[in-house]
C-alpha cells in the first residue's frame, strides 16, 4: 500500500463591505475574518485533512456610483473596490493582518452596495489547481446591505472592464455541476453574511454550495451557527 | 451474532452463511456518526452500513443529547433498515426499495417532529438528517446465492470472491469513477434526508461461487490512492489470520493507519464452508493482485496508477448495475 492521506490547497477570498453603514462592526469583522481561516483549519485537521497549502485574499468593496459622486464633491479615498493578491500562510501572515485592519468604513450612498460584483472578483481569483491534491475555494462575504443589481454602477469611471454583464453571466461564472464555472466544482463554497434581501436571496437560492446565515454582516451568529458552518465547509459534501 | 455462523436447521438458508463481521471505528470516540447492521433468518442476511453527512447535517440537537443531525439519521435509519429486514416475507416483495424508503422518511419524520428544530443556515447544502445508505440482503435462489442490493450516497456495496473486489452499487457522485473520486471531491448527487427527494437504488445480483457481500462507508475506501489498494488491505489481511475474527482486528487496524473519517464495513461470508476454506480460495487471487497490480505501487505516478486502474476496471466494475437515466 503506497503512503497516500488527503492532502488539501485551501483558498479563501474574504469580501468585505466597507461603507459606512459597517462602521460599527466592521471591526468585529476583521476580528472575525482573521481568526476565520484558522478555525476551518482546524476544522479540516479534526477530520484528518492535511492542508498542505493555505492563501487567503481580500476584497473590500463600496458602491460604484457613490464613489463617483463623492468625486464630484471633492470627497476621495473611497474607493469602490479594493483586492490584495493572495497571501501564503502562514508565511505571510502579517501582510494580511496590515490589510484587513487598514480596512475603513467609509462612503457607499444609498442602501445597497456593490456586494456582486465583489463575488465577481472573488470568483475571478487565481484559484489554485496544482495537481495530485484535493482543493478548497471559498468565498466568504460579510455585508449588511442588499446588493445593488450587477452593472449598477457600470457608468463609473472605476468600473472594471470585463465584469459579468448580468446575474445569467455571474451565475456561469460561478458554475453548475454540468457546466463548472471558475472555481473547481467539487471545490467552491460560497458564504454569506448578508441579510436575506434582494441580490443575496437569488445567490442562495440558485446557486449551488452556498451557505447563507441571514443577517446584517453576521450579526446574531451564535457559536453553534458557526460550528455548522464551519462543517459545511470543511466535509465533503 | 458475531463471528460465528448461527445455529440453524438443516436445510435453510442459514447453512450457505459461514460468518457475519463488522469493522467499526469512530474517529472521535462518541461522536461517530457511521452506524451499520448485519442480522440473518432462515431464510435471508442482511448486511449495511450507514454514513450520517456531517457537512449537510451539523446542526446539533439539545433535545438528542447535542447529537448532531448526521450523527441521529445514520443511526435511525439503520433501525429503519433492521425493521424492514425483519418483517421481510419469503422473498422479496416488488419493489422492495420503495417500501424501505418509505419507512425510513417515516422513521425520519417520527424523530424530526420530536426535535422540531431547523437550522438557522440557508443552503442547499443544510439538510435535515442526512446520511448515506448501502446495504444487501442476501438469499438463496436455485441453490445458488442471490444478493439484492441497496444504496443511496456514496456508501458501497460491494462483493470479493475468487475474481477479485467489485462494486456492486454504483456511487452518487457527481464523479462516479472510484479511482478519479479518490482525487476529486465529488460532490453526492443522492442521498436520503427530510430536505429533499431521496431515491433507494436497487439492483441483484447471482452468485455463481462463494463469496463476501459487504457493505462499507467511504472511510474504509476513500483514503487509499487506488481502488486495488482497497482489495490488497482486505487480502493482505486475511491471509495475515488465523480465525475471521483476527481478520476483523487486522481489518480495523490496517484500514485505521490510512483512514480520515469513521469506518464502518458489515460482511457476510457465503458458501466457503469456513475460515481456511475462504483463505485458501482467496489465496491465488491475492498473490495475482499482489503480482499484477500492487508490487510497485508505492512508487508509480499518478498516470501509472490510472493506467493500472484502467486495468483493473473491467473485473472491478463486473456486477455494476447501471443507473436509469
Amino acid at each position: 500500500m503506497s503512503n497516500y492521506s488527503l492532502r488539501y490547497n485551501v483558498d479563501i477570498v474574504f469580501c468585505i463591505d466597507c461603507t459606512e453603514s459597517m462602521d460599527n462592526v466592521l471591526n468585529i469583522i476583521k476580528e472575525r475574518a482573521l481568526s476565520f481561516y484558522e478555525d476551518l483549519l482546524d476544522r479540516m485537521r479534526q477530520k484528518q485533512k492535511a492542508v498542505d497549502a493555505l492563501r487567503v485574499r481580500v476584497v473590500a468593496f463600496r458602491d460604484y456610483v457613490a464613489y463617483d459622486q463623492e468625486r464630484k464633491k471633492g470627497n476621495p479615498g473611497n474607493e469602490p473596490m479594493l483586492v490584495t493578491d493572495f497571501f501564503r500562510l502562514p508565511e505571510e501572515a502579517e501582510k494580511l493582518e496590515l490589510a484587513v485592519r487598514s480596512l475603513q468604513p467609509r462612503g457607499g450612498g444609498d442602501d445597497p452596495e456593490d456586494g456582486l460584483e465583489a463575488v465577481a472578483y472573488a470568483i475571478r481569483s487565481d484559484w489554485d489547481r496544482s495537481p495530485g491534491v484535493k482543493h478548497r475555494h471559498v468565498i466568504v462575504v460579510w455585508t449588511d446591505a442588499q446588493a445593488h443589481e450587477l452593472g449598477f454602477g457600470k457608468a463609473s469611471s472605476r468600473y472594471p472592464k470585463g465584469m459579468a454583464r448580468s446575474i445569467g453571466e455571474l451565475t456561469a461564472w460561478w458554475g453548475t455541476p454540468s457546466a463548472p464555472g471558475y472555481c473547481l466544482q467539487g471545490a467552491k463554497r460560497l458564504v454569506l453574511f448578508t441579510p436575506k434581501e434582494e441580490g443575496w436571496d437569488f445567490l442562495t437560492e440558485q446557486w449551488d454550495q452556498t451557505v447563507q446565515f441571514p443577517s446584517k454582516a453576521g450579526n446574531g451568529l451564535s457559536e453553534l451557527d458557526y460550528e455548522e458552518i464551519l462543517n459545511c465547509l470543511s466535509a465533503s459534501l | 451474532m458475531r463471528n460465528r455462523k448461527p445455529n440453524s436447521p438443516e436445510g435453510d438458508y442459514l447453512d450457505k452463511l459461514d460468518f457475519l463481521f463488522c469493522v467499526y471505528r469512530e474517529k472521535l470516540p462518541g461522536n461517530g456518526e457511521d452506524a451499520f447492521v448485519y442480522s440473518a433468518n432462515v431464510r435471508s442476511v442482511l448486511v449495511g452500513v450507514f454514513d450520517g453527512c456531517g457537512g449537510a447535517g451539523a446542526k446539533r440537537y439539545p433535545r438528542l443529547q447535542n447529537k448532531t443531525g448526521a450523527y441521529t439519521a445514520s443511526r435511525i435509519t439503520a433501525g429503519a433498515v433492521m425493521e424492514w429486514f425483519s418483517l421481510l416475507p419469503e422473498g422479496l416483495p416488488e419493489a422492495p426499495e420503495e417500501a424501505v424508503g418509505a419507512l425510513i422518511r417515516q422513521h425520519l419524520e417520527r424523530c424530526h417532529r420530536q426535535v422540531g428544530e431547523e437550522s438557522r443556515l440557508v443552503s442547499p447544502l443544510v439538510r435535515t438528517f442526512p446520511t448515506t445508505a448501502a446495504f444487501a440482503v442476501c438469499t438463496g435462489e436455485a441453490g445458488r446465492n442471490r444478493v439484492d442490493f441497496f444504496w443511496a450516497g456514496d456508501s458501497r456495496v460491494y462483493l470479493l470472491d475468487e475474481d477479485g473486489l467489485a462494486q456492486l452499487s454504483t456511487d452518487d457522485l457527481s464523479v462516479p469513477d472510484a479511482m478519479e473520486n479518490l482525487y476529486n471531491d465529488g460532490v453526492l448527487t443522492n442521498v436520503i434526508s427530510l430536505s429533499k427527494a431521496y431515491t433507494i437504488h436497487h439492483g441483484a445480483a447471482i452468485l455463481d461461487k462463494p463469496g463476501i457481500v459487504f457493505a462499507a462507508t467511504d472511510g474504509c475506501f476513500g483514503y487509499v490512492s487506488t481502488p486495488m489498494e482497497f482489495e490488497g488491505m482486505l487480502l493482505s489481511a486475511l491471509a495475515d489470520s488465523g480465525s475471521v475474527r483476527e481478520w476483523e482486528e487486522r481489518l480495523t487496524e490496517i484500514i485505521g493507519t490510512v483512514a480520515g473519517d469513521d469506518y464502518t464495513l458489515s460482511a457476510a461470508v457465503l458458501g466457503f464452508g469456513g475460515f481456511e476454506k475462504m483463505r485458501a480460495a482467496l489465496s491465488q487471487r491475492q498473490r495475482f493482485l499482489e503480482r499484477e497490480y500492487l508490487a510497485d505501487i508505492g512508487s508509480l505516478s499518478r498516470e501509472e496508477k490510472t493506467a493500472l486502474w484502467s486495468r483493473y476496471r473491467d473485473s472491478y466494475s463486473r456486477f455494476q448495475a447501471p443507473l436509469p437515466d
